[in-house]
């Protein structure tokens, strides 16, 4: 039998399916973020696919070693290069493929901050008694420090009146807002590399009592390769509602 | 026949006007009246302020003397009318900048002061015996001087705010054109005191004025024979009414009063 070499040319298309802004796309990622990388075999089904980095650490190898799409995440900044290797299953003649990627510091970055205290809103009535109920706004705030990367973001966070108050009609201003508490706000946008939306709720408390509500992020992302959020250090805002002076009645003779 | 049945109704209308034993007070004053308006202190600042008819009017009719403070005299001006609803109003502001309102409602009421005078005696003697003198040049002519009377009469107050304490009123004594009378020596009860035509009373009780009259003139047998030279009517008048507060008189009452002083009319001592 005549052995026909075969030089197998493995059509590699070497896709990556960060299909956003090539900013942060698979070869630049930031530190924390989720990539596939995949290629098109000449024969997945009898070749032996294999996926490997040369550096010895610093990612995470999720899936796929040996199919055509592996999942990493990168957990170190730096130099790596990702190789792909196809052996056909007949000849041990093996292809080769290699990517570079440069691992960058995570910029992706949610804040929140205590908004300023506002009066209990039966403040500028006449006669205020008994119960009342104060909207307020918390404002988290997200950038990407990439004018050329705005990826929509989720949060999970959880909302604790203090003392006897209680909080109703939670919503926000960008995103889908689910839950009861804790709360799943997700699809929030941003232009720009800047994000920003507003949590408002109504607080019911006795005007007379100081009241507050702190907000507690537990969880960020970025939803294009779920990089977290480079910090937790800004996760927390309380909203303080003072209370009214509790002015007696009028008396006189 | 039918019986005509009659029903006597005995009804017995007692009208107890409320306006009997009112007084101004803080919630319905008089008008011109001042009346005490506070809050606790809860060391806020305070902002005081009246409006009228509605809790937006503003209006000049009342004058607040410490706006600031969580204690304030109100005086309402004696043009308001009686009837008109005013409100005030104190704003209780903390240092977090958050505030609380509260509101009084006020009705101005009438005045439900008055002052009756009336006099201790419709007819009065003299305090004493006359005295008779001989004529220092002629031995046939008797001096008479009649000497002093004393004269009272009492101003009595109703309807005064129990809050306060005192009233004043203007006085005057006169005497039907009867001339030679010395009426300097006027005194009162304990609660009162007089500087000019004023008398001021210090309290919420009535006020003693007494009169020592003294009848300068000088009678003898001829000019005094029919026994009634010494005769005369001292009438008091009160007027200008207030009471400490600024509650002014509401004219319902009495305000003249008279005492007639004389003598049994001896006529001279006739001989044949």
């Amino acid at each position: 039998m005549k052995k026909t070499l075969t030089y197998l040319i493995t059509a590699v298309a070497f896709i990556l399916v960060s299909n956003v802004a090539m900013a942060q796309g698979g070869l630049t990622p930031l530190v924390g973020s989720t990539h596939d990388y995949t290629v098109t075999a000449d024969d997945a089904t009898n070749n032996t696919l294999a996926w490997s980095i040369v550096e010895a650490a610093g990612y995470t190898i999720n899936s796929g070693a040996a199919t055509e799409t592996v999942n990493i995440t990168w957990t170190a900044a730096g130099t790596y290069h990702v190789q792909f290797s196809e052996t056909d299953a007949n000849t041990n003649c093996v292809t080769t493929k290699q990517a570079t990627v440069v691992v960058s510091a995570n910029t992706f970055d949610v804040s929140t901050s205590n908004p300023a205290a506002t009066c209990n809103a039966k403040d500028g009535t006449v006669n205020p008694t008994g119960n009342a109920t104060t909207s307020i706004t918390f404002t988290v705030d997200m950038t990407t420090a990439n004018a050329g990367w705005s990826p929509n973001w989720e949060i999970d966070f959880t909302l604790t009146p203090a003392g006897t108050a209680t909080i109703a009609s939670v919503a926000a201003t960008n995103g889908t807002l689910t839950g009861s508490g804790p709360y799943h706000l997700t699809g929030i946008t941003s232009t720009n590399g800047n994000g920003t939306v507003n949590i408002t709720m109504d607080v019911t408390g006795d005007a007379f009592t100081a009241q507050s509500v702190a907000l507690a992020i537990t969880a960020a992302k970025e939803l294009d390769y779920d990089t977290p959020d480079v910090d937790t250090d800004d996760w927390n805002a309380t909203q303080t509602i003072n209370a009214l002076p509790n002015t007696s009645d009028i008396t006189t003779d | 026949m039918k019986k005509l049945v009659l029903f006597f109704a005995a009804v017995l209308i007692t009208a107890v006007s409320s306006n009997l034993f009112a007084q101004s007070t803080g919630t319905n004053p008089a008008p011109g009246a001042t009346h005490h308006y506070s809050i606790t202190d809860n060391g806020n600042t305070m902002a005081w302020s009246v409006t009228k008819g509605d809790l937006t009017t503003a209006t000049t009719d009342a004058t607040i003397a410490s706006p600031a403070a969580a204690a304030t005299d109100i005086t309402w001006a004696s043009t308001v009318t009686v009837g008109d609803w005013y409100y005030v109003h104190v704003l209780e502001t903390d240092a977090n900048g958050c505030s609380n309102e509260k509101v009084l409602a006020v009705q101005i009421t009438a005045s439900p002061f008055y002052l009756t005078i009336a006099a201790a005696n419709a007819t009065q003697c003299y305090d004493g015996a006359v005295t008779a003198s001989i004529d220092a040049g002629d031995a046939s002519v008797i001096h008479y001087d009649h000497g002093n009377a004393t004269v009272e009469f009492t101003v009595t107050p109703s309807g005064l705010s129990t809050s306060y304490s005192g009233y004043e009123f203007d006085l005057a004594i006169a005497f039907a054109g009867y001339t030679g009378l010395d009426a300097s020596n006027v005194s009162f009860s304990a609660n009162g005191s007089m500087s000019g035509t004023l008398v001021t009373v210090s309290d919420n009780n009535p006020v003693t004025i007494t009169y020592v009259i003294d009848n300068t003139n000088d009678f003898t047998n001829a000019t005094d024979a029919a026994g009634t030279a010494a005769d005369y009517t001292a009438t008091a008048t009160i007027s200008n009414g207030k009471a400490n507060n600024g509650v002014s008189d509401n004219t319902t009452g009495t305000y003249v009063d008279d005492t007639n002083v004389a003598r049994p009319h001896t006529t001279g001592i006739q001989t044949n």
